[in-house]
């Protein structure tokens, strides 16, 4: 009997826990303050090389970057299942939560192709129906005779939306295209794969793929401003939110590093404008 | 005495725990399940396979067929090596060789699956590239993936059950007159089946279960069945999906829907493996 009502109440102790995702004060906590920052890729790295020098000047506080794409970064906002949501879209209609943007500038956005294609410049038209499958081999726009296989991020992926809205228009992604789940994985796809075309974020080397030129202009670092396609990248965050959130996403928009991880950026630091 | 009281709570708090943890996810699971079933119906998301959950399009046809392609093709190609490396480590290596390897192949168990999907991602891709012209991302790259995972797991269950056939009925079969090859087939090998069939069931559910290395080369997409075309499973597009619906969104929902089909699959097994265990009983 008795084992029975420990076992009852280790199993009610324990079923709390878990259930309530905390355990009971008695139990003890940690008494650090949490910050999340959640959502696109393409900022982690960005934000996880500037995090220690904010977390430097503010013990006790600790922050977690977790990826997961911008539109769950924007639904963990809303759901204030984050306190930062970094994001290369604007936040849907339908969020209901008021938000402040902190942009953080331009993040280029390249059409990448096998190295032995034989193209160099591709119309935006051409571009739009390769990655809708309109066009399955590259003979058709002047390139060797291999057959187009195109290469996708999934839909939580805020550089596909870019695609998708820039340019592909009212056109679906191909239904054949391969779905990667980041930046990197495409960029080996296309790199391996005989006669591949994807997109990619310029936050990473790109060499063993061919960078295809849109219309008139040819990407180049040096000349950001004047490349086409791009997301801005930027952090949002409740307009109630507490003090030190705000704080870190002003910082975060302030250093001018983010250049070295591709988001090329114009605006005075830590201007922020509302929404 | 007071030590045995601590380490008897000690059990049963991990049981406990473990209980509430186990509770906790088929509570949350079957709730969004449920949620799913009402607003879209039972049989509609089995039957189609237009999946596109922004636009509320739940069909999940193309993922369980993909599942069972993906599994159903990594036994078929896992069942000759698993024969050749069971018997061999059963019934021809003795002594050190044999403990080595058993010991190679445990090593091969314990590899994560991510490392079976890198040399996924460097072998068999580029392989069925070569070979079909294609390129190379597909289910039958995920069940080539699949069967070298479930190679060493199914290998060293077999193999346990090979040696547990007695001696007397392999003596007695050859001393009858037969070769070496028709007592493996006619006599070890019956005599293993309950055995054998219980590692079956293990190596379906670790394929069925898998979930990185299949995503690394099946492609991603919801295509009802080409083995060289991009393709999904239940797990696959869990994860794919997982990030563009949270939870506490509609389509969270459809997710829970696959995790509880993923989990009734799971428990068809364990209830056949309890079965097997039954018959090899009597």
């Amino acid at each position: 009997m008795s084992s029975r009502r420990q076992f009852l109440h280790a199993m009610g102790v324990a079923g709390s826990g878990v259930l309530l995702g905390r355990w009971p004060a008695w139990a003890g906590g940690p008494e650090a303050r949490y910050i999340t920052i959640m959502g696109a890729t393409s900022c982690i790295s960005y934000v996880k090389a500037v995090l220690p020098e904010w977390e430097r000047t503010h013990h006790g506080v600790k922050v977690a970057v977790t990826g997961g794409g911008s539109y769950a970064g924007l639904h963990a906002l809303a759901l204030a299942q984050a306190d930062i949501a970094m994001a290369d879209l604007a936040p849907p209609g339908s969020m209901a939560v008021p938000v402040r943007r902190y942009l953080l500038g331009r993040l280029p956005i390249v059409l990448a192709a096998w190295p032995h294609i034989g193209v160099d410049r591709l119309s935006w038209g051409q571009a739009g129906a390769l990655l809708a499958g309109d066009i399955v081999n590259w003979r058709q726009v002047g390139g060797a005779d291999v057959p187009v296989v195109t290469v996708s991020r999934p839909e939580s992926s805020g550089a596909r939306e870019v695609v998708q809205q820039r340019v592909l228009g009212t056109r679906r992604f191909s239904p054949d295209s391969i779905i990667q789940l980041s930046n990197g994985a495409v960029l080996r796809t296309v790199m391996e794969t005989p006669g591949a075309v994807g997109y990619l974020e310029a936050t990473a080397p790109m060499h063993r793929v061919r960078i295809l030129s849109m219309g008139s202009r040819s990407f180049s670092p040096h000349a950001w401003r004047l490349w086409p396609l791009y997301a801005e990248p930027s952090l949002y965050v409740r307009v109630q939110a507490p003090k030190e959130v705000r704080n870190l996403a002003v910082f975060l928009q302030g250093r001018p590093k983010r250049q070295d991880f591709g988001i090329y950026f114009e605006q005075r630091p830590g201007q922020a404008d509302a929404r | 005495m007071r030590a045995d009281r601590i380490a008897a709570l000690v059990m049963k708090g991990a049981l406990a725990l473990f209980i509430a943890v186990w509770v906790m996810v088929a509570v949350i699971v079957g709730a969004g399940a449920w949620r799913f079933v009402s607003a879209n119906g039972l049989v509609g998301p089995l039957v189609s396979s237009r999946w596109s959950p922004l636009a509320a399009h739940y069909g999940i046809l193309a993922f369980v067929v993909g599942s069972m392609a993906v599994t159903g093709l990594a036994l078929v190609l896992a069942a000759p090596g698993v024969l050749a490396l069971s018997v061999t480590g059963a019934r021809i290596l003795r002594g050190a060789p044999q403990r080595a390897f058993i010991q190679i192949l445990t090593l091969f168990v314990a590899v994560p699956s991510v490392v079976y999907g890198w040399w996924g991602l460097s072998v068999a891709v580029p392989l069925i590239r070569r070979l079909t012209g294609t390129a190379g991302f597909g289910p039958l790259s995920a069940g080539i993936v699949l069967a070298v995972m479930i190679v060493p797991t199914f290998s060293i269950m077999a193999l346990q059950t090979l040696r547990q056939v007695p001696s007397s009925l392999v003596e007695g079969s050859l001393g009858l007159g037969a070769s070496e090859d028709q007592t493996l087939w006619h006599v070890i090998l019956p005599a293993s089946r309950a055995g054998l069939s219980q590692g079956f069931l293990v190596a379906v559910g670790r394929a069925l279960g898998e979930t990185i290395a299949v995503q690394m080369v099946i492609g991603g997409q919801s295509r009802v069945l080409s083995l060289l075309k991009p393709g999904a499973t239940l797990t696959t597009q869990l994860l794919t999906d997982l990030a563009l619906m949270p939870a506490r969104t509609p389509g969270h929902d459809a997710l829970d829907f696959m995790a509880l089909w993923l989990m009734i699959l799971m428990a068809v097994l364990v209830w056949l493996q309890s079965r097997v265990r039954g018959m090899s009983r009597g």
